[in-house]
């Protein structure tokens, strides 16, 4: 397939309609359309061949982080770690993995915990980590440096649960409004909705930094 | 020449959501941007947590105009996996086929405010008219023309008439050939081509680093397709090619965008001659077991991600969305440096297709003198205009 540095010449290829410098297609062929793929009902068990596979291999790649498995699914796989060892795991996986793309950081408050969970792809499998931290005062290592893209999840949970990542230099708001109250974390179990009249407010001339 | 600062926004209804983007300048070369978000955060994630299961639906049905039916599949098909419900195979290709059209009209309204922020406003006039086709189609489907409330758990809630079926095929036809004639236009114009040929651009290695997904990453050779890579819907069973290109630039983009325009198109014809027989819908508990679930979508602007957890009530826990926007702005932020002010409103409007026509205001402040000068869009965008 040709390059787009030779745009500005060809002609259009009769097959795509395109200039010949166009994009590329990669065809998906047609697939028998039999099994159901992406809902599992009680009776149905796909095979997870490959899920099993890349779960060792991960296990392999990061021994001694203490990550634990807590189920496969088709596509998805559920792991656990101490909170301590998010860096590392990411450091050992962004080695392994260069093209890893981490989707998003979830938090929640279960009411006894705060839980963050990360879910990122590899091998075009979404995995999720989950880290559970303590509810008194969630602390968890950023991993903005490792994966630029975190920077923005990682400000989004500070906002909504209060979950405080250590090693960056500023955590400045990014969905709630600069004279949010200090301290009202509204997607923890304890805040009330209507509870607090928090105008807007002018934030337009507080332009944030990115990490 | 001293430096500038240029805020745009936060009213700067550029993307669907205001934001703020400042743009500090260096003479007519964008040094840096700042970039702030939550003007319009309307905590949707926190009012699930007070919303029946079904009222959650309606409710993330509305975080996008345009995407609405992203954001909705993507949510049923979590609830659906931690329930255990077997969505029939009709349903699942109903989900497939209005998923494609929303695609479609969203890449032509793209190209449509593409070409007007280029000054090339035929090209505007002509694909917001010919999107109107496609709209109409959507209407006579689901009774809308936006937030067309066709997914439930479960299922669809409205079926397809024989007589839609053949209304869709006359939509089809014109518009292939309407798609067949912005491929030429919009790629081999030269004016056009000119305006946006190494515009925005971000390599590979930064579309990867940078969590960049959608076409914008298909733009800068990322060969990633959640219909392909994460098959959901009625996608594991349907043809289609995955388009990409390699510059990475916004002629790239458009590149990407209007290849996907034809591969929907594609996808709507498989589907109308395959369309199975059946229900539409199984019945869905009004209470969902606990459990937890994610689930992706292909939205028209890339990875749309929602994490829904229950614990066994009548509303939901916790639902988490992370739409392809907010992925998409590093790498915004990133080809933002080094571009001219007079490529800021194209690149503006070639990260997100979303965008209301009302009045903007630009402020530019000379920092020696501290003189401010307010311009309307329109005054920038003449006085930038090259």
């Amino acid at each position: 397939m040709s390059t787009c540095n030779e745009r500005t010449q060809g002609p259009e290829s009769q097959a795509t309609g395109f200039p010949s410098a166009g994009p590329t297609i990669s065809s998906v062929p047609e697939r028998s359309p039999v099994v159901p793929e992406t809902n599992s009902g009680p009776d149905h068990k796909p095979a997870l061949g490959a899920e099993e596979d890349l779960t060792r291999r991960v296990m392999d790649a990061c021994p001694g982080l203490g990550l634990a498995v807590e189920r496969i699914r088709p596509r998805r796989i559920w792991m656990s770690m101490p909170s301590r060892n998010v860096r590392a795991m990411f450091s050992t996986l962004k080695g392994i993995w260069p093209d890893l793309h981490l989707s998003t950081i979830t938090g929640l408050d279960t009411g006894s915990a705060i839980e963050v969970i990360y879910h990122f792809v590899l091998e075009k499998t979404l995995v999720s980590v989950r880290l559970t931290l303590d509810p008194e005062y969630p602390e968890v290592d950023t991993v903005g440096d490792i994966l630029p893209v975190a920077d923005a999840y990682e400000r989004e949970l500070h906002d909504v649960l209060g979950v405080r990542f250590s090693g960056r230099h500023s955590t400045p708001p990014l969905v709630l409004p600069d004279n949010w109250p200090e301290g009202y974390y509204p997607l923890r179990k304890s805040a009330k909705g209507g509870e607090k009249d928090v105008g807007h407010g002018d934030t337009g001339g507080t332009a944030t930094s990115r990490a | 020449m001293s430096d500038m600062e240029i805020p745009v926004g936060p009213q700067h209804p550029a993307l669907k959501e205001p934001e703020s983007f400042r743009f500090e300048l260096e003479g007519e070369i964008v040094k840096s941007v700042d970039i702030r978000l939550g003007y319009v955060h309307r905590g949707i994630e926190r009012a699930c947590q007070d919303r029946t299961w079904i009222q959650a639906v309606y409710l993330i049905e509305r975080i996008c105009g345009i995407c609405s039916h992203s954001h909705t599949t993507c949510f049923c098909q979590a609830v659906e996996d931690i329930a255990g419900l077997e969505v029939p195979r009709r349903a699942r290709y109903i989900r497939s086929l209005i998923g494609e059209m929303e695609r479609i009209h969203s890449h032509l309204l793209w190209l449509g405010l593409a070409g007007h922020e280029v000054g090339f406003d035929t090209l505007f006039m002509y694909a917001w008219r010919d999107r109107e086709v496609i709209l109409d189609a959507l209407e006579a489907i689901s009774g809308n023309r936006v937030n067309y409330g066709m997914n439930t758990i479960g299922g669809v809630r409205r079926d397809l008439s024989d007589r839609d079926v053949e209304e869709l095929r006359s939509a089809i036809r014109i518009l292939e050939e309407r798609a067949g004639y912005y491929t030429d236009i919009a790629l081999e114009e030269s004016t056009f081509r000119g305006r946006l040929e190494g515009v925005g651009k971000i390599t590979k290695q930064q579309a990867i680093d940078l969590g960049t997904v959608g076409p914008t990453a298909r733009a800068a050779g990322v060969n990633v397709d959640l219909r392909r890579d994460d098959p959901y819907a009625a996608y594991g069973e349907i043809p289609f090619n995955v388009v990409t290109a390699e510059d990475g630039d916004l002629l790239a983009a458009a590149q990407v965008r209007l290849g996907e325009i034809r591969e929907s198109i594609r996808i709507m014809k498989y589907i109308l001659d395959n369309l199975p027989d059946g229900p539409i819908a199984v019945k869905a508990p009004r209470r969902i077991p606990p459990g937890e679930a994610c689930s992706r979508y292909e939205a028209p602007r890339g990875e749309d991600i929602h994490y829904v957890r229950s614990s066994g009530g009548d509303k939901p826990d916790r639902v988490k969305v992370r739409a392809p926007t907010l992925a998409n702005l590093n790498a915004v932020a990133e080809s933002m440096k080094g571009v001219r002010v007079a490529d800021i409103p194209i690149i503006i409007a070639g990260i997100d297709p979303c965008f209301s026509c009302t009045d903007r205001l630009v402020r530019l402040q000379d920092r020696t003198s501290g003189r401010v000068e307010v311009l309307r869009w329109q005054d920038l965008s003449r006085r930038y205009r090259r």
